[in-house]
């Protein structure tokens, strides 16, 4: 299809004019949701010209900031109190207003900070920089009026939720490591896929069907230590923003989710170091001005010692004195503002996992070693006040290595994937009822799919050579939050991606009868192998019952050309990417949700109801018998099978946002179906993950300055697997015969958390200090302790916390895998088949000490 | 395999926890399996037994209770048929085979198995013998450190040509049976036309209580003896019967294996039949006991 997209500005960028022509080639062919969406389109177009025949406007842009360190504030209120209309700070902390000239009161707000509130008369372009408060936990919110505008219920965002850093730290965390990953998965149509697991599955999408997205650079795997902890150090991070359904077109590339991550700036005003000290792991940073209010910078490092500390027990001959696995990982990031127009950030992330072990008698020693690196450089430009410009360059690499050496045999097998990625997108607000966002991107993938060399001695082996796989992944988009009438609102959107797998490349072609490689098809360097393309198209809307309640709808079409099959039944650093090809047609998924938003009690209570329904193409699977060797001296892809798939559930979600005591419960009852017609005799199954029932209660409260108390509970229906159902004998050996796939269910999965935060008041020990200094030195009576001043170099005034958490207070033994074995023999008449499930973790203590200086 | 290795040391560092629990399992038919072998220069053996539900014995699962004993069995090579009759050999798996009188395995020949059930299900299976590819040479070769301890090694020479695959057995004089080493099942797809050397460590017969891998000590485990007399059975077959073994092996390694998701074995019996109708064509080789 030959599509060209002109996105034409007319005039000056401060003029309030702009059109996008939209030409399709084959638009006479296109669905009935793509002419409504055309009309849509031209509709705008059509709004923004009359509108910007009208009466004098001006606008009203700035950025808002946290008052005590000048971190800026990504999606907070900004609007004017009078029209109830505004909007939200981006990804940069930038916001503008444009509306007609007179008297306005701005507000600003976010969760956590205290209400900005200022009179503006608006008869010229207004240039703002907000600053906000954090409220101590103590202060009651200053409430601005019963009218604040909340977006649970005004924004067109159908499952989006965004979390802060600070919301999650107060909640109980397993061995003291705050986890982004695990809290997610709290939230209603997110799934865990239980302990030990690094995947996480949304609204009935695999694990490889998230965009997960480290300051815009992707993270093909978020989990250390196989899914006990996330990549992701909650000192390093200052929002989470998760998208579940609705997916705004800037995003693609993944059918189920976004999970973007923001990591913070760093103090612009004063220097710190925090960090924390836990059972198994220690975690630093540092941050502070490059230049006050102006640059500044951050680094973060973490290091488990579970191997350090595990090492002087081993005895002095067991494997284990040389052997242990532990994870590090660094954030680092530097901010610069040029000028009022023009800041630029640079950050990166470092993570590997490491497992060593070494059987000195055996003579065996054997490494593994993998994780994620990303590097962002990226350009805020403000052409004016009403556009805004960032432009992107990423680099994200993925990489796994095992090394085995036994008896002078040396094996390495290795896989990875590296993206190089440019990007450009601008935020563009001409007025008060549109907010236009447009950009592109490119992508130049490499693929090591699962290699291997081998040598003895000084002979190597042909295991078919690296043949690493490359692809070029472009896609544009524009889209458009407008508000149609006061009460209606539609976010609308239209994404082009194109996706081409280019050479060198052998595609290995088989002989249908006997399997073997009959012909090779090679493609020169720089060919194309296989291209795919495609329009996506998203749709939002929302509508306003009253200041309380909205009902919402969307429909989103995803294409997704890059994959991650899993052979094993647990999700493991060693399954590799592919991309789509010849063999492998892109993933295509639609997604419609629908619903109903209201909130209680001014705003204190938040509350939903989704409804979610999404059909599935060219789904994934490895074929029956795929062996895990079978990849070596072949395309992946080709042993791969394809089907599709079918997700529904509804989710419920209440949410007591502010007060001492706050917290949501989460309720998801869900179905997710696949069908291949080369697996289970082509008969429909359940996925890993289908889960019906899936709940999560989460409480904190505050008791006082110093006590913090948390709680969570986790209910989940229990994976569906393949077992055993009967035992043969095949060659003398017991052999089973399993049941339809994944018609089993493990037990349920429940657990349940409880963590207590005791912050020290700091005051009142410096009281009892000074106290002290008046009696030791005998000074009159008539001294007050106020009087007394302590050199700031003889009393560090430092912050610090005790987090006490027990994961699993009733012990629940939640399976992590089951299996069977067999006892005994047939031939001595007393053979047996046992099931056996294995746990991951008892309930288990732990204490945490966190210190801010 | 590797992959397991490490995860179950690194489940093992987490303290991972064991038990035992009680499953409650769908409701499964009991499936004939069918594991016959035609050989080049030989009649056909067939073992039939059935499947047995996964926790149906209390006291324990006895070998009688896998035998069907009273199913028709018989193989055709396109003109001759030949009635399989069920008799008692000691050098079976399970002591109890069906075994052919008046068709021998010749290569390049197709033959059909169709099997009768008791209760009226007929299996049918189609298999043909390749041509066999002889080994160049087999010897004992010590495994250092250990002088008197070794591996069984083979030359071997892959006609050129994707497509042959092969099968590994050897039997000691005090071996009752030919017993396929592990992972035993090989094709050319990373070998083809090439002449180059491999080793087998020794297999053990599942069956055989005497000679089992417990029985072993740990330094003389799947080694062989500098004075053990090795015969060899060195097997060539088609793409079914290796889809067969190799899925077979696999799942055996899989087995008890907490991490490893289930291998379907791949047969190519119909009706839902389980189990093989493999054509073979052996080569034998023997190596002596090494001075």
């Amino acid at each position: 299809m030959n599509t060209t997209i002109i996105v034409n500005f007319r005039g000056n960028y401060s003029a309030y004019r702009y059109t996008i022509i939209l030409v399709f080639d084959s638009f006479m062919k296109q669905s009935l949701l793509f002419k409504t969406l055309f009309a849509f389109l031209l509709f705008i177009v059509f709004d923004l010209q009359t509108n910007a025949q009208d009466k004098q406007k001006y606008t009203i842009s700035g950025y808002v900031k946290d008052a005590s360190n000048g971190e800026y504030s990504i999606g907070a209120n900004v609007y004017i109190k009078e029209l109830l209309k505004g909007g939200n700070t981006n990804q940069y902390g930038f916001f503008s207003i444009t509306v007609e000239k007179g008297n306005y009161t701005l507000v600003s707000s976010y969760v956590g900070y205290g209400d900005f509130v200022k009179q503006i008369v608006l008869d010229r372009d207004i240039s703002i920089n907000i600053e906000l408060k954090p409220t101590s936990i103590n202060v009651k919110e200053v409430e601005i009026s019963s009218e604040k505008i909340d977006k649970n219920v005004t924004s067109t965002s159908v499952g989006a939720i965004k979390l802060d850093m600070e919301e999650i730290k107060k909640l109980p965390a397993f061995l003291g490591e705050v986890d982004i990953l695990k809290t997610i998965q709290l939230l209603p149509g997110v799934k865990s896929s239980g302990d030990g697991n690094s995947g996480f599955y949304v609204r009935g999408g695999g694990p490889d069907q998230n965009l997960i997205l480290l300051d815009e650079a992707v993270v093909y795997n978020a989990s250390h230590l196989l899914g006990f902890f996330s990549v992701f150090n909650g000192d390093a991070v200052k929002s989470i923003n998760l998208v579940k359904g609705g997916m705004p077109a800037q995003y693609g590339g993944r059918l189920a989710s976004v999970l973007d991550i923001s990591m913070k700036e760093g103090n612009n005003k004063t220097y710190h170091a925090s960090g924390g000290i836990g059972l198994i792991s220690s975690r630093l940073t540092v941050e502070g001005p490059i230049k006050k209010d102006t640059g500044s910078f951050i680094v973060s490092a973490r290091r488990t010692y579970l191997d350090v500390l595990a090492r002087p027990f081993a005895k002095p001959d067991s494997p284990l004195k040389n052997s242990g696995v532990y994870f590090y990982d660094m954030n680092a990031k530097v901010n610069y503002r040029l000028s009022d127009k023009d800041r630029i950030f640079a950050s990166g992330y470092f993570g590997r996992d490491i497992m060593k072990f070494e059987d000195k008698d055996a003579g065996f020693k054997m490494g593994v070693a993998w994780g994620n690196s990303t590097g962002v450089v990226r350009w805020n430009h403000l052409f004016s006040n009403k556009l805004f410009m960032n432009v992107s360059a990423i680099v994200s690499d993925y990489q796994f290595s095992f090394t085995a050496e036994q008896t002078g045999f040396e094996l390495k097998l290795f896989s990875g994937i590296n993206d190089l990625n440019g990007k450009v997108d601008f935020g563009y607000f001409p007025t008060i009822r549109h907010e236009v966002k447009f950009g592109a991107n490119y992508i130049f993938h490499t693929f090591t799919p699962m290699s291997a060399t081998a040598k003895q001695g000084e002979t190597e082996f042909d295991l078919g050579g690296v043949k690493k796989l490359r692809a070029h992944d472009m896609a544009a988009y524009v889209s458009d939050d407008f508000d149609v009438t006061d009460n209606f609102k539609i976010h609308l959107g239209l994404r082009y991606s194109y996706f081409m797998q280019i050479g060198p490349f052998d595609r290995y072609v088989k002989d249908p009868v006997t399997g073997q490689i009959a012909s090779t098809i090679h493609t020169d360097k720089n060919k194309k192998v296989a291209d795919h393309g495609g329009f996506e198209p998203r749709f939002n809307a929302r509508y306003s019952l009253n200041t309380k309640s909205s009902l919402k709808a969307s429909y989103t079409y995803n294409l997704q050309y890059i994959h991650l099959a899993s052979l094993s039944a647990v999700t493991l650093p060693i399954d590799t990417w592919v991309p789509s090809s010849e063999v492998v047609n892109p993933q295509k998924g639609s997604q419609y949700s629908l619903g109903y938003f209201r909130n209680f009690k001014d705003n204190t209570y938040e509350t939903s109801v989704e409804l979610y329904y999404k059909d599935l193409k060219n789904q994934i699977e490895y074929a029956d018998g795929s062996l895990p060797g079978g990849t070596v001296g072949d395309n992946a892809d080709n042993q791969f099978v394809f089907g599709k798939g079918e997700a529904y559930g509804v989710e419920l979600f209440v949410k007591k946002r502010t007060g001492k005591f706050n917290g949501w419960v989460g309720y998801t009852l869900s179905y997710t179906k696949r069908t291949f017609p080369d697996l289970n005799r082509g008969k429909e199954f359940y996925a890993k993950y289908d889960r019906r029932h899936d709940a999560s209660v989460v409480l904190s409260y505050d008791l006082n300055k110093k006590w913090t108390f948390a709680t969570i509970f986790v209910y989940g229906t229990g994976n569906a697997i393949t077992i055993p159902t009967s035992y043969y004998v095949i060659d003398g050996n017991i052999t089973y015969d399993y049941s339809d796939r994944n018609a089993f269910r493990m037990p349920a999965y429940h657990r349940l958390d409880i963590s207590a935060t005791f912050t020290p008041d700091r005051s009142k020990h410096i009281e009892r200090r000074k106290k002290r200094i008046i009696r030791k030195f005998g000074l009159a009576e008539n001294v007050k302790p106020e009087d007394v001043k302590i050199p700031r170099k003889m009393f560090k005034n430092y912050e610090s916390s005790w987090n006490f958490s027990v994961f699993n207070v009733y012990n629940r033994h939640n399976p992590y895998i089951i299996y069977f074995a067999n006892e005994g023999s047939a031939t001595e008449g007393n053979l047996s088949i046992k099931a056996k499930q294995v746990y991951l973790f008892p309930v288990i203590p732990s204490v945490t000490w966190n210190f801010k200086f | 395999m590797n992959k397991y290795i490490f995860i179950i040391a690194i489940a093992s560092l987490f303290s991972a926890c064991t038990e035992e629990i009680n499953v409650k399992l769908p409701n499964s038919d009991k499936k004939l399996v069918i594991e016959g072998v035609i050989e080049n220069g030989k009649f056909a053996e067939v073992i039939l037994t059935r499947t047995i539900p996964l926790f149906s014995s209390q006291g324990g699962t006895t070998v009688e209770e896998f035998y069907v004993i009273d199913a028709a069995v018989y193989v055709s090579n396109g003109g001759v048929t030949d009635t399989l009759t069920i008799g008692i050999d000691s050098a079976s798996a399970l002591g109890v085979v069906y075994k052919g009188s008046s068709i021998i395995g010749v290569p390049g020949q197709t033959y059909t198995l169709k099997v009768v059930a008791s209760d009226g299900n007929i299996y049918n299976a189609t298999t043909s013998i390749p041509n066999p590819v002889p080994l160049d040479s087999v010897w004992w070769k010590a495994a250092p450190p250990e002088d008197t301890l070794g591996y069984a090694n083979a030359h071997l020479t892959d006609p050129v040509g994707l497509g042959n695959n092969y099968r590994w057995y050897a039997k000691r004089p005090k071996d009752r049976r030919f017993i396929a080493a592990w992972g035993a099942t090989f094709d050319d797809k990373l070998i083809d036309g090439k002449s180059f050397d491999f080793a087998y460590t020794k297999g053990y017969d599942p069956t055989d209580t005497e000679n089992s891998e417990e029985n072993d000590s740990d330094t003389e485990r799947y080694y062989y003896r500098k004075t053990d007399t090795i015969y060899i059975k060195f097997c060539t077959m088609d793409r079914a019967s290796k889809e067969f073994y190799t899925t077979f092996e696999a799942a055996l390694s899989s087995n008890g294996n907490p991490f490893a998701s289930p291998t379907t074995i791949m047969g190519n019996i119909d009706n839902d039949g389980l189990g093989v109708w493999a054509g073979m064509a052996a080569s034998y080789d023997t190596i002596l006991p090494t001075p």
